[in-house]
């Protein structure tokens, strides 16, 4: 991973270079926190590019991106480490006659457990382990960036389970003790806001509010993502989302859906906003009928210049 | 420097509600240190990374961080601003430090000549807001605001700023001028109290900064014991509520989570594992059986009782979210369901004020009540029903039916009565509620905020 950035712009040119349109909030956010070492929480309304940041952040720290999706039910096992059950049963089955062999020399009961003793040392050592994302993000030759996604997904157990991740950069096996970073990963968390995280976990981060963007910021990203559209369509679309976004609807358009839409339209030959077009393309930014409902009836007004 | 202005800067932001650890405040100082302090927007927006960790926390502190910077933000004109000295020539005023001893012993000492005036009358009469105002922060300084902490205070610690100032000389200025007729004595108390003025908004400032951190404390202490009688002069409560539900929504909520899951069910996993050769190859979970409560709510809103019940539904609705199904009726001389009014309006407030003024009134008939609920509900109650009746059970001498209450505690799983009375004066002059006793699982005094908070708690823990 690169050490040293030397200043906040820099972190906002290679974004803008690899066409993640960002403003100085979060440029300024990321510096931070790959000098301080520290973990950062990002949260906002869904698809407004709190995932995309992590790996922008990736690209531009030439570090491996390491992610862990969140879901409800996620425990150790999945994200930590799990011995391979089945590859330690193969073995006892296959080494049966060798294992035979070694006990059957020895006379007590005592000297059986003895060896055996040994044997669970050689089954419960890294030949059995199977790394998950955080262990391998800990264990990485390169400091790669980890990306713990949609936290507030994931049960109050698991987040307190990361807490030692997150602060020392270290996470405690029963087998195998504690395991330090090689080298301390850059942690990005994100969150939807489904759920309010523990007091504990955000003091161990930076905290970043990414919200839907301006008009103009927006219109950089549509530049950027779909060079394709007109200057003009560009403005006519932006106003036409951000519009809507103040519309009481069920779930608001996202900057991915503003991108997919301006897509379509560029399929479409589309020069400026009609009616019409809207009408037939409104699905790939409102995903709820009633919603749906809602928009048409306001049609005219959100067209309006 | 930098470090003890940040650190006052945490001391407001705490004041302003936002919590922020130790830990935060350490970070806070090595962002600072990345980010520079000559940036503000940036250094606006990087402390806020490390120190407001939710968007209402975000908000607070970019309002909290626009107050506190605001007084120093005209400083650097006043290091750039050469023309102002040429006048004045003299080295005392951009000394800060020891402004204000010099000042005032310069001042009354030594006797001065005519046209000779102290140091804060020429800055005064040369009307230079940057050295004044570097002047009042070198004061506010010596006087430490810091220990400000009442309203009251307000008055002394703004004239001990202007003291530290050199106010004394100044006005024994103005007197000898005033005294010779000078037209420039007149000016002067002008300028006297113009920049008394701004004393007293700098000391405002600080007081909102400083002192509002204990400040909030004591009135949120005061509010949550005060009686819910009182508790409407009170502007901020309803923030409080908001915040005491919301606090019971995080942890409840929490628990519901962590029960779902539900207990190993050691015996039906060793049953299947005999298929397996007693391997357990499958676990089974005991499930917890899905209990559907129903919740009741019978509010007394005559105007004795009225204030308590509002802050019964305004906790009810916060906690919404966590409730079963709700039916809630009100009653004073006349009584009504109002579930549909509490549906219908996703805000409280509205809602409580239109049932307020619906029902309200005097003559309360609990008998009448409990008769009309039982028509009503009869069919709806059963073994998973809640009744949670508010009310001082004063029957202005009409007939208590209790064997009405009793058809409703049989019927239905608990009878829950909130009595916004204390216990001593329950059965006291027409007082029924010795009769209704019997019949209630629970009855407990609510007379204030902490009460209120009690019972929905342990409501909560119940219904889960």
């Amino acid at each position: 991973m690169k050490t040293r950035i030397a200043s906040i712009e820099e972190v906002r040119e290679s974004f803008h270079g690899q066409g993640y349109i960002c403003n100085d909030e979060i440029a300024t956010a990321v510096f931070l926190a790959a000098q301080l070492r520290k973990p950062i929480l990002v949260e906002g309304p869904p698809g407004v590019g709190k995932t995309e940041l992590a790996k922008a952040s990736a690209a531009f720290l030439e570090a491996p991106l390491i992610r862990l999706q969140c879901y409800e039910g996620l425990d150790e096992a999945k994200a930590l480490y799990e011995w391979k059950y089945g590859k330690q049963l193969l073995y006892t089955q296959l080494l049966k006659d060798k294992l035979g062999d070694l006990l059957g020399n020895a006379d007590t009961l005592e000297a059986c457990m003895e060896r055996l003793a040994d044997f669970g040392d050689a089954f419960y050592s890294d030949m059995f382990l199977e790394p998950r994302p955080l262990l391998q993000a800990l264990r990485a030759d390169e400091a790669p960036v980890l990306l713990i996604d949609e936290i507030d997904k994931a049960d109050q157990e698991f987040e307190a389970f990361l807490l030692e991740l997150l602060s020392d950069y270290q996470i405690s096996i029963p087998e195998l003790g504690t395991v330090t970073a090689r080298n301390e990963p850059l942690v990005f968390l994100t969150s939807n806001n489904t759920r309010e995280l523990s007091d504990a976990l955000k003091r161990r981060c930076l905290h970043l509010y990414i919200p839907y963007p301006d008009l103009r910021l927006e219109q950089q990203i549509i530049a950027a993502r779909v060079p394709e559209v007109s200057a003009s369509l560009r403005r006519q679309l932006t106003t036409f989302v951000s519009r809507l976004r103040e519309m009481d609807l069920k779930k608001q358009p996202a900057v991915s859906e503003t991108i997919d839409w301006a897509r379509a339209l560029v399929l479409m030959h589309a020069d400026t906003l009609t009616p019409a077009q809207v009408e037939s393309t409104l699905r790939l930014l409102l995903k709820y009928e009633e919603d749906l409902v809602t928009a048409r009836a306001d049609l005219h007004r959100l067209l309006k210049d | 420097m930098a470090e003890r202005v940040l650190t006052e800067f945490i001391k407001a932001l705490r004041g302003a509600g936002v919590s922020v650890s130790t830990a935060e405040s350490l970070d806070a100082l090595r962002v600072a240190d990345l980010t520079g302090y000559d940036d503000r927007a940036r250094l606006r927006q990087a402390l806020g990374m490390a120190l407001a960790k939710s968007e209402a926390d975000k908000w607070r502190y970019y309002q909290c961080f626009d107050d506190f910077f605001r007084f120093v933000a005209p400083r650097p004109p006043a290091s750039s601003e050469p023309p102002g000295a040429p006048p004045a020539s003299d080295p005392p005023p951009p000394q800060p430090g020891n402004a204000g001893a010099s000042a005032g012993g310069g001042g009354g000492g030594e006797g001065q000549s005519d046209s000779e005036v102290s140091d804060l009358a020429r800055l005064l009469e040369q009307d230079d807001p940057a050295r004044l105002s570097q002047r009042m922060a070198a004061a506010v300084r010596t006087v430490d605001l810091t220990r400000l902490r009442v309203i009251t205070q307000k008055g002394l610690f703004a004239r001990r700023v202007m003291l530290a100032m050199g106010g004394e000389a100044l006005d024994q200025d103005i007197f000898r001028l005033e005294a010779q007729h000078d037209p420039r004595g007149l000016a002067l108390r002008r300028a006297r109290d113009a920049l008394r003025q701004t004393v007293i908004e700098e000391v405002n400032r600080q007081f909102l900064l400083q002192a509002r951190e204990t400040g909030a404390q004591l009135r949120e202490q005061t509010m949550r014991e005060v009686n819910l009688r009182d508790l409407a002069e009170f502007r901020d409560v309803q923030a409080l509520v908001q915040r005491m539900a919301q606090r019971l929504v995080t942890l409840h909520g929490r628990r519901q989570r962590s029960s779902r899951k539900g207990l190993l069910d050691a015996r039906r996993t060793l049953v299947s594992s005999i298929r397996h050769d007693a391997v357990p190859a499958r676990l089974h979970w005991k499930s917890r059986r899905l209990r559907k409560p129903k919740l009741f709510v019978i509010c007394d809103v005559s105007s004795s009782v009225a204030s308590a019940s509002r802050f019964l539904l305004m906790f009810l609705h916060a906690v919404n979210s966590l409730l079963p199904r709700v039916r809630s009726f009100a009653f004073a001389s006349r009584c009504g369901e109002v579930s549909a009014l509490f549906a219908a309006s996703g805000d409280a407030d509205t809602a409580i004020a239109r049932i307020l003024s619906e029902y309200a009134g005097s003559g309360t008939d609990y008998g009448d009540m409990l008769r009309f609920f039982w028509r009503t509900c009869e069919a709806d109650l059963d073994r998973q029903s809640t009744v949670i009746v508010l009310g001082d059970a004063r029957n202005n001498d009409l007939p208590a039916e209790q064997t009405v209450l009793r058809q409703i505690a049989e019927r239905s799983r608990q009878v829950l009565w909130l009595n916004p009375e204390g216990r001593n004066r329950w059965g006291s002059g027409d007082s029924v509620m010795p009769q209704y006793l019997p019949y209630c699982r629970r009855a407990m005094p609510c007379r204030n905020l902490n009460q209120m908070e009690r019972f929905v708690d342990s409501l909560l823990r119940d219904l889960r």
